[in-house]
């Protein structure tokens, strides 16, 4: 096979290979087409399987502790409230289009997570969903801007209001935003010349979690017949049709992959991770709570807290080590026994009805190469990710069935999709094994380059 | 000969004669150590483990009999690598003091330190050029104090001086401690009163710098016939700009002599572990040894080691020793200078400070990894070179003088193939490799030195973050 003219990247954020390989594989002709001509297969994310960092670790090779970014927000010291959210400055390590961007190649990068605030490269950049509001600079080049908003009016970088229960205009503002990137998408590939273009749509995760529960029929809120019952499907439907006339645009000759950075699944309910940490002595508080009330409005007593957890789709737990955080209390010498302890009681819990959860929980130098930056001491995905992570307490227990945060029915699952056509080929091979770390080192062998040594990921060969 | 080059050669017949003043001081030190020994009273150590780190001044891996030498000029610490763990490959970060230090005690690189040139002074502390290690970087002996720990420094100045930062994070730090052997008779009565807290000393000796001094027996013992060449600043540079020759004769001797300041060394090991044993400390004392970098005997047509850039100069020695380190353990795998700081640390149970670029080798240690860990050496010499390895294969570039190397360590491990213009395939991986590493290492620049607001300025902003917390990703 020669090597690849053109190459298309698009991005679907939390497109689950369940609902894209499997449930509605047929009623999505575009994306049907790619499969039986392409090769495919289920997409291994990273831990944790989330959008910062796992695009980053996607288009870079490099685990999130290589890139020292845990999830979406990372300890910036050993303060108790030091969590920040990164933005694409924190990211170190080179990407794809930046590799390309050096060989001379020409690249359009459309809002990719993890390029807030967009950099130089030979081509275009728009900035993802991180860009705070459409009068924030979030083109490269800037005068790009003017341009795409003369067009297409101020750029949707993400969903509004998402908290609401009022959800048709959730999914109204969904279809708008999306409907305006594949516009931009097809000025740009069709107004500048290009040799890789990539782009991610939100719209596939956004809509996961608004509307899971209303057609996963084993999700425990779902009503048989409810208005929302054919949402996401026939929003799967209405993608389908935008990708199949970029398709059209970017012409016979491109090398096409659908890809996406994880999956989905539905959540049963929370995990309160700090009542957990009460319940069995690790956390103390000054002053006890009977409503919700967020880890950080709370009066912990830290010297007799050993540990803590963060909410959120999963869980990140942080000792208390003497020395280390400002009011520590863990030995040093102890610390391992202590991690050790508190893993193990994690794994061993039950749910609400004392059936085993499954919950698993990794060691962040045992799943990275390297350990850069603040890592949590314990990352954990209760009931294997069908429960979520809550951080507040006051919520009358340790499971939780109402979001402490807003409505939320999905959760998200470990792998996501990964579908590549080589153009002029009639594959249709389904493959094993892929990790997220393959997608970049695949892009650079299809354009007949050096994967550099350092990156994770093996190229999808040449067939 | 001029004026300048008979200074320069008085100077260093100096250095290398007046030996015995330096045998003064050392028997001087011992005495007083000894002295206070006896008079001390008896007091419980710590519970905690401490950290003895001693890095030799040009002390190359290849020279030591651990690591395969054909000479036994190392018996000593041969027998330390018996009794722990020894790091087969590790490469240092730069080939000359101050940078290779630098890096060992902030785990960064070089060109992210910048406590590197020394303008043309050579081997001069050239005050007014120089850079410093600057306090922006969090230091070895910085992370031990923070835990609680006692600690002391002691070295003879040179590019270990405390005016070039090194002296950060020390309670003691001592600049003219003379030679290993009062050194550590000064760092011995350190740890005699204060040893009811866990600590970490740190020794930079110079025994083993060129040029390599007269003392006997050591200037005897592996010389078969002596030449009339002392290897000094000024031979060095004629030699490296091609304008002077040395007969293998003479080339030979410099190995000899300098083998005898490695043999020096090497004998005042057994001192240090009696005492450690003495002062009940040994089994809760992790020792460490390491060099700075190695030195060259013409292997690459290169005298001394500051511009070069060949594993003659870039493998130092690793060695461990101490509580819960496995006796004989042997690790093939490469590993880098700038990884030290976070063994040692994760050794004791401390958290290594976030930003820095080695990795705790704990995991090779216990056999759970055996991959090898990309390093890079930079130096500003001869116009800048840098030279990256991977275990298998390392890339030379010279950007001075315009040169790509490339050399396979498998089946060449001197270094006297090029195969850069045969192996395309394999030149433009190790280029990657490389270009991937000087990505990072611009942003790690732009992190550390582009002002104190970095870290507010890659946050995202309170629009984003209510929007995140709408849509369940953050409480």
């Amino acid at each position: 096979m020669a090597d690849a003219k053109k190459i298309a990247v698009i991005g679907l954020d939390c497109a689950p290979p369940e609902l894209v390989f499997d449930r509605w594989r047929d009623g999505l002709p575009c994306l049907r087409s790619l499969i039986a001509d392409g090769l495919w297969g289920k997409l291994h994310s990273v831990t944790p399987p989330i959008t910062v960092p796992a695009w980053s670790c996607m288009m870079s090779g490099k685990d999130p502790g290589e890139l020292g970014i845990y999830g979406f927000r990372n300890r910036k010291d050993y303060s108790y409230d030091g969590l920040t959210i990164a933005n694409s400055s924190a990211v170190r390590e080179q990407r794809v289009w930046d590799i390309l961007s050096r060989s001379g190649k020409k690249v359009i990068v459309m809002g990719v997570p993890g390029t807030y605030p967009p950099s130089r490269v030979n081509g275009c950049m728009i900035g993802c969903f991180l860009t705070p509001n459409s009068d924030a600079p979030y083109t490269y080049p800037p005068e790009l801007k003017p341009e795409l908003e003369s067009k297409f009016g101020p750029y949707q970088m993400d969903v509004k209001n998402f908290r609401s229960e009022d959800k048709r205009p959730i999914l109204d503002h969904i279809y708008e935003m999306t409907n305006q990137h594949f516009a931009m998408a097809e000025h740009l590939v069709s107004s500048r010349d290009w040799d890789f273009f990539m782009m991610v749509e939100m719209g596939t995760d956004r809509i996961h979690h608004a509307f899971w529960k209303f057609f996963d029929s084993e999700h425990f809120k779902y009503v048989p017949g409810n208005q929302f019952e054919d949402a996401i499907h026939a929003y799967y439907r209405h993608l389908d049709g935008k990708i199949s006339s970029l398709l059209q645009l970017l012409g016979n000759e491109t090398t096409v992959f659908v890809v996406s950075d994880h999956g989905a699944k539905k959540m049963e309910g929370g995990i309160c991770v700090n009542e957990w940490m009460k319940s069995e002595g690790y956390l103390s508080l000054r002053q006890s709570v009977d409503k919700p009330t967020p880890l950080s409005k709370m009066q912990i007593d830290w010297s007799k807290t050993k540990a803590w957890g963060e909410g959120g789709y999963y869980s990140r737990i942080f000792l208390n080590v003497k020395g280390r955080e400002p009011q520590g209390v863990i030995d040093p010498a102890n610390y391992e026994s202590v991690r050790d302890e508190i893993k193990a009681k994690l794994e061993a819990m039950q749910d609400h009805e004392g059936k085993p959860l499954g919950t698993r929980v990794f060691k962040p130098q045992e799943v990275y190469r390297s350990v850069r930056g603040i890592p949590p001491d314990l990352i954990v995905y209760f009931g294997n990710l069908t429960w979520r992570s809550v951080g507040s307490m006051g919520m009358g227990g340790i499971y939780t069935f109402e979001n402490d945060t807003g409505p939320d029915d999905a959760n998200h699952a470990e792998y996501g999709i990964f579908i590549l056509r080589d153009p002029g080929r009639k594959d249709g091979r389904q493959l094993d094994g892929l990790r997220i770390f393959d997608v970049s080192a695949t892009i650079l062998d299809r354009f007949g380059m050096t994967v550099p040594p350092d990156m994770q990921g093996k190229p999808v060969p040449r067939s | 000969m001029t004026m300048s080059s008979l200074k320069t050669k008085v100077k260093y017949a100096l250095r290398r004669r007046l030996w015995w003043i330096k045998a003064l001081q050392e028997e001087r030190e011992k005495k007083k150590y000894l002295a206070e020994l006896r008079s001390a009273p008896r007091t419980t150590s710590s519970a905690s483990k401490n950290v003895f780190l001693l890095s030799v001044d040009s002390l190359g891996a290849k020279h030591l009999g651990c690591y395969g030498y054909s000479r036994s000029v190392s018996p000593n610490l041969d027998l330390v690598s018996k009794r722990g763990v020894l790091f087969d490959r590790v490469i240092t970060q730069a080939s000359w003091t101050k940078p290779a230090l630098a890096s060992i005690h902030t785990s960064l690189f070089p060109s992210v330190h910048k406590a590197d040139s020394a303008g043309e002074a050579g081997d001069r502390v050239g005050v007014q050029s120089a850079n410093i290690l600057s306090d922006r970087f969090c230091t070895l002996a910085e992370c031990f104090r923070q835990g609680g720990y006692g600690t002391a420094g002691f070295t003879d100045g040179g590019y270990a001086h405390s005016f070039f930062g090194f002296g950060r994070g020390f309670e003691h730090y001592d600049n003219a401690a003379g030679g290993l052997k009062s050194c550590l008779s000064r760092a011995l009565r350190w740890v005699l009163h204060h040893r009811d807290k866990p600590f970490f000393v740190y020794i930079h000796c110079w025994d083993a710098h060129f040029p390599y001094t007269d003392r006997p027996p050591y200037n005897r013992r592996f010389i078969d016939k002596r030449a009339g060449i002392v290897l000094d600043s000024r031979t060095r540079s004629e030699i490296n700009k091609g304008q002077r020759k040395l007969s293998p004769r003479e080339m030979e001797f410099l190995r000899g002599m300098y083998d005898g300041c490695i043999n020096l060394v090497d004998d005042q090991i057994p001192f240090l572990l009696n005492e450690l044993e003495r002062l009940g400390v040994a089994d809760k004392t992790i020792l460490a040894v390491t060099g700075d970098h190695g030195e060259a005997f013409g292997e690459h047509g290169i005298l001394e080691h500051t511009e070069c850039i060949y594993n003659e100069v870039l493998r130092v020695p690793l060695i461990l020793c101490g509580p819960d380190l496995p006796a004989g353990t042997r690790i093939s795998s490469q590993a880098r200078s700038i990884d030290i700081m976070p063994t040692l640390l994760d050794l004791c149970g401390r958290m290594s400070p976030p930003n820095i670029e080695g990795v705790s080798l704990v995991p090779w240690i216990k056999g759970q990894r055996q991959d090898h860990l990309v390093a890079v050496t930079e130096t500003e010499r001869r116009g800048g070179q840098v030279a990256i390895q991977d275990g298998r294969y390392k890339l030379i570039q010279k950007k001075g003088e315009g040169g790509i190397e490339l050399y396979d360590l498998v089946s060449d491990p001197n270094e006297n193939t090029d195969i850069s213009k045969t192996q395309p395939q394999l030149l433009s991986m190790m280029e990657e490799a490389l270009a991937s590493w000087e990505y990072q290492m611009e942003k790690l620049r732009q992190d550390y030195w582009s002002g104190g607001d970095k870290a507010e300025s890659n946050e995202v902003s309170p629009e984003v973050l209510e929007r995140l917390q709408n849509l369940g990703y953050i409480e």
